[in-house]
């Protein structure tokens, strides 16, 4: 039981680390970890990831509001939609099989792998140029002013990532990054801060029907959202000085092998 | 839309902090002691850390004299709290 709890608080560092180096919530590697690594049914590794993702976003969202690198107004009227959508993806998750939810999660990992690899992939000048703007820099009065547009099409995008991270138990940042930086022309680097601001809200939005279902379970989600919190933390200080490229190249490996996993658990073929 | 809130800044990371270190100790002992039931009220903590960081923003733009975003603040966080509550309610019984 002790060497498992160990090999929980390890794992969760390890995700928490990851996570912060490579700018994610962290439940696109909680769950295959929990599902894959320690044998958790599908709907329970959710539930757990999705606390844990709270956790994750902590140490990163108070160091980004300090800093006034979130968009604090803009967060709170896209939670507006974020946390309807959370609240209703969690009581649904209830009501949907494993093989759906490993159905949902093998997209999404394709999706992530796909996208991940494009970056890595492009040359530094062809890429959008705001996401060359270093999301450490000072801001205030060098900020760049902005003036987010549409509002009323990213509420809506902000629904579907909320239902996306309570099915799940990611962040839903792969969502709403695209739509403040594509739906609403905000600058890349306020769209990530904004976007770790609001995770947090989200997922707790989501974790409550897991939480009160009896989906997770305390003494493995205990020991992983310590083991995240540790990791995160040491992440957010180390990511400015590590280069991600070879992490990221590693990172769209894993991710599509559990694409390749739980697409066959979808399928009926594997358990 | 401006990227600075100075009150903001402050106190929101503060509620963030408080809520999750109180919670880890929480967990902490939960998992020490082999209580599950001290790990879930610890998990229960960390996910109404959320909940203090709202209020936090409708006082916050409140002192600001900002009434429109105290509003859709508290408008979050009811949401917020319907869903806590709708989970408690459905749910069949707690966890631990």
């Amino acid at each position: 039981m002790e060497i498992e709890l160990l090999l929980l608080f390890a794992g969760g560092a390890v995700a928490g680390l990851l996570g912060a180096l490579l700018g994610l919530g962290g439940g696109v590697l909680i769950v295959p970890l929990l599902t894959l690594g320690f044998g958790e049914p599908l709907s329970r590794a959710i539930g757990t990831s999705l606390v844990a993702v709270v956790a994750t976003t902590a140490g990163a969202a108070a160091h980004n509001l300090r800093a006034g690198r979130a968009d604090v107004r803009l967060g709170l009227t896209l939670e507006i939609g974020t946390v309807l959508g959370a609240a209703a993806g969690g009581l649904l998750a209830g009501f949907l099989s494993e093989r759906v939810l490993a159905g949902l999660f093998a997209g999404l990992m394709a999706y992530l792998a796909l996208s991940l690899l494009r970056r890595s992939l492009a040359p530094a000048d062809d890429r959008d140029i705001a996401e060359q703007v270093d999301p450490m820099a000072p801001d205030g009065a060098t900020a760049p002013s902005y003036r987010a547009r549409r509002l009323p099409w990213a509420l809506g995008g902000s629904v579907g990532a909320g239902a996306a991270s309570a099915l799940l138990g990611v962040g839903g940042g792969t969502v709403k990054v695209p739509v403040m930086r594509l739906v609403m022309r905000v600058p890349m680097h306020v769209a990530t801060a904004t976007s770790n601001f609001m995770i947090g809200v989200t997922a707790a939005a989501g974790a409550y029907a897991y939480l009160f279902r009896g989906d997770i379970e305390p003494m493995v989600a205990a020991p992983l959202a310590l083991g995240v919190l540790s990791g995160a933390s040491v992440g957010a200080r180390v990511a400015p000085r590590v280069n991600t490229r070879w992490l990221t190249v590693l990172f769209v490996l894993v991710a599509g092998w559990v694409a390749v996993e739980m697409g066959l658990r979808a399928a009926g073929v594997a358990r | 839309m401006t990227l600075r809130v100075d009150y903001l800044s402050r106190w929101l990371p503060a509620a963030i902090q408080v809520g999750t270190l109180v919670s880890a100790v929480l967990m902490l002992t939960g998992v020490l002691l082999g209580i599950p039931m001290i790990a879930w009220y610890g998990l229960l903590l960390l996910t109404l850390t959320p909940v203090l960081q709202l209020g936090v923003a409708v006082v916050g733009f409140g002192r600001l004299r900002e009434p429109r975003y105290s509003l859709i603040a508290a408008v979050v966080l009811t949401l917020l709290l319907a869903a806590l509550a709708a989970a408690a309610l459905l749910a069949p019984g707690l966890g631990g």
